[in-house]
């Protein structure tokens, strides 16, 4: 876990340091003695800046020691590149093709991959879930849910 | 009025049809997201705030509340069957759960783990009753910088909610306290951080930000593991013996008080009063030797004292808008969404919703008992539920809690960016908590400390010279004391539970 303090340590540093120096860019004193737009994200960002800072250090004394950072295995890995892949997607084809039919196809794909049900129960049940929710949330609820060219959800 | 004509009108508010109906779904969906792996009830209740929107403030606020006290009570089947707690309140009941399910009692721990949860929940709202009008009382005169040390106070819980590492835990809340500041400043007009961004406007969108980064990295947790192994055993009798109530009365006198009391200090979650609870029953014990083995007082006493602490948290919550834990954060954030400012006002200006909430949790308390004993078997079966198939229906739930409050595709590619920094931080060991908190938190604070310094024309003695904002100032300190003393306690007795459950 060391080594990913260090990295983790380096990369807040780096953003932190961004926003302080944005920060500081911003009104520090609004009237004439009230804390102004910039006051807090400038306090802030300097603390950031100092725990990263010793994040860091604490990381590179103790480098070596520890529990070491484990990724998933491959499979794991796969799985979840996938997942996250597939959420994206399904954001985009919502406003595509409405909620009910990317759902349909976001279930589709992600049980297809996590599992070796045969075709037929990966569409009876993806079917089931993007209507049955859409029942929930869409009719009962009364929520608005995207719809597409189809102008349906 | 007195507290027995305020309980009077709560019950009044409560027993409507729909009232009733959303208190009974809030706990049904409570014990399900206990009972499921992949939510967990900060992510279920801020995927269900959307849904809310529609319903009269009271009511959703009744539906919210129940998930939040149901969810303690399904975390204790997964903690007993599949030795995997949702939640470190659970970690104790697992260590003497499991071991009874694996000697065939799965039953008994089950059946004493609603029981201990119902007795000690009761008792935590009888107190609640009692002492959250008085605590009011005394709010009731705070001004600006009162509040502003009312917030600092309420932020050093990120000292006990920091995980492992203290500095990873202050950056998350320096974090978190950095999301609350993008969008337009409200006393300036001025913008900080959007980038030029319209969507950045208005601010990180609250449910989005605590979904993505709750619910995402929990699913993408599990889909890297190997899939969990339910102990397979048939539920024959969930009613405790004779014997095991006769060992487990002490257990469930004392973890109701006890785990109320640790919930209302801040920084004091419901995990370190279960640890506390447990720890204490063996101390009290003949033979604390046998504590681990399958003892059935060892699932009576955490399961009391963590839904005890449940209702502690509210005392906090309703009289100061003090959140003590993530979900309660995310209640908070939902009373903020339907026009309700929690604090001492409250009680003054909204008692239908104070007193109605609070008898929806009597009510709710005795619905989780019978959803929970007899129905134990089918919540024993839903743990089972193939994680192929509920993986994907997670991810779908967080899709329309995200986009539910808008109505803005942004507001999912937010969860989606905050689900990858959720993972990644839980694979770095940083805690996600305190940038729930300090996100509520921080804008308030802002605030205080604004209208404070123009009422002391710039002059910060004003939180030092006004009585009740120094105490509050020294509980902070006092706070951060207690927090790093519970937070090396708790560490250390987590060492040896797992050292004893790997055993």
């Amino acid at each position: 876990m060391k080594r990913g303090d260090v990295v983790s340590g380096a990369v807040l540093f780096v953003v932190s340091a961004i926003l302080f120096y944005q920060s500081s860019k911003l009104e520090m004193v609004y009237g004439n003695s009230i804390p102004g737009t910039g006051f807090l994200p400038y306090w802030l960002s300097l603390a950031m800046v100092l725990l990263s800072l010793i994040l860091i250090v604490n990381g590179v004394r103790s480098l070596g020691s520890g529990a070491t950072l484990k990724w998933p295995p491959g499979k794991g890995l796969i799985w979840i590149v996938t997942t996250i892949g597939a959420l994206a997607a399904y954001t985009m084809l919502a406003t595509v093709v409405g909620y009910i039919i990317s759902t349909f196809a976001f279930l589709l794909v992600l049980v297809r991959m996590l599992s070796s049900y045969r075709w037929h129960t990966l569409v009876a049940f993806s079917l089931a879930v993007s209507v049955g929710l859409y029942a929930i949330f869409g009719l009962w609820l009364q929520m608005t849910l995207p719809t597409g060219f189809l102008i349906i959800p | 009025m007195d507290i027995l004509s305020y309980l009077g009108l709560g019950f009044a508010v409560l027993l409507t049809p729909e009232n009733l109906f959303y208190c009974f779904l809030g706990a049904l969906l409570g014990t399900l997201i206990g009972v499921l792996p992949g939510i967990g009830p900060t992510a279920g209740i801020a995927i269900l705030i959307p849904v809310s929107a529609g319903l009269d403030p009271t009511t959703a606020i009744i539906m919210l509340a129940g998930i939040y006290y149901g969810s303690m009570y399904g975390g204790s089947t997964t903690a007993i069957l599949i030795n995997t707690p949702g939640e470190a309140a659970s970690v104790p009941t697992s260590l003497d759960g499991y071991k009874m399910a694996r000697q065939g009692r799965a039953g008994p721990a089950l059946g004493m783990a609603a029981i201990s949860s119902f007795v000690a929940g009761t008792v935590a709202i009888i107190l609640l009753m009692l002492l959250a009008p008085a605590m009011a009382s005394v709010a009731l005169d705070f001004g600006p910088p009162e509040y502003f040390a009312l917030m600092a106070l309420g932020l050093t819980i990120i000292v006990s909610l920091a995980g492992k590492s203290l500095v990873k835990g202050l950056l998350t809340g320096l974090f978190g306290m950095f999301l609350a500041t993008i969008g337009l400043d409200p006393m300036t007009g001025q913008t900080r951080f959007a980038f030029g961004n319209a969507n950045l406007m208005g601010g990180i969108d609250f449910i989005s930000m605590v979904v993505g980064l709750f619910a995402i990295p929990e699913v993408l947790s599990n889909l890297e593991g190997e899939a969990l192994s339910v102990y397979d055993t048939k539920l024959k009798n969930i009613f405790p013996t004779k014997e095991d109530w006769k060992r487990s009365t002490g257990a469930l006198l004392r973890s109701g008080p006890l785990g109320f009391f640790l919930g209302i200090l801040p920084g004091a979650s419901a995990a370190v009063a279960a640890f506390i609870a447990y720890d204490i029953e063996k101390k009290l014990s003949k033979e604390p030797e046998k504590f681990g083995t399958g003892l059935i007082e060892g699932v009576a006493a955490p399961e009391g004292a963590n839904n005890s602490a449940a209702g502690g948290g509210m005392v906090p919550l309703l009289t100061l808008g003090i959140p003590a834990s993530p979900p309660l954060a995310v209640l908070l954030g939902a009373l903020m969404i339907h026009g309700l400012r929690p604090g001492p006002l409250l009680f003054e200006q909204n008692p239908q919703f104070v007193w109605g909430l609070i008898a929806s949790m009597y009510v709710g308390n005795a619905m989780l008992l019978v959803l929970n004993l007899p129905l134990v078997g089918l919540w024993a079966r839903l743990v089972k539920v193939p994680y192929p198939l509920l993986a994907p229906t997670v991810m779908t739930l967080v899709f329309i809690g995200a986009y539910g409050v808008r109505n803005n595709l942004f507001d999912i590619w937010v969860s989606i960016g905050f689900g990858i920094l959720g993972y990644l931080m839980r694979k770095l060991d940083f805690p996600a908590a305190p940038v729930v908190l300090a996100l509520i938190l921080s804008p308030m604070m802002e605030e205080a400390l604004r209208q404070s310094l123009i009422i002391s024309k710039g002059s910060m003695d004003v939180f030092v010279t006004r009585p009740m904002s120094l105490v509050l100032l020294l509980m902070a300190a006092a706070s951060v004391g207690f927090s790093v003393y519970s937070r090396v306690k708790a560490a250390n007795k987590t060492e040896s539970f797992i050292e004893a459950i790997s055993d």
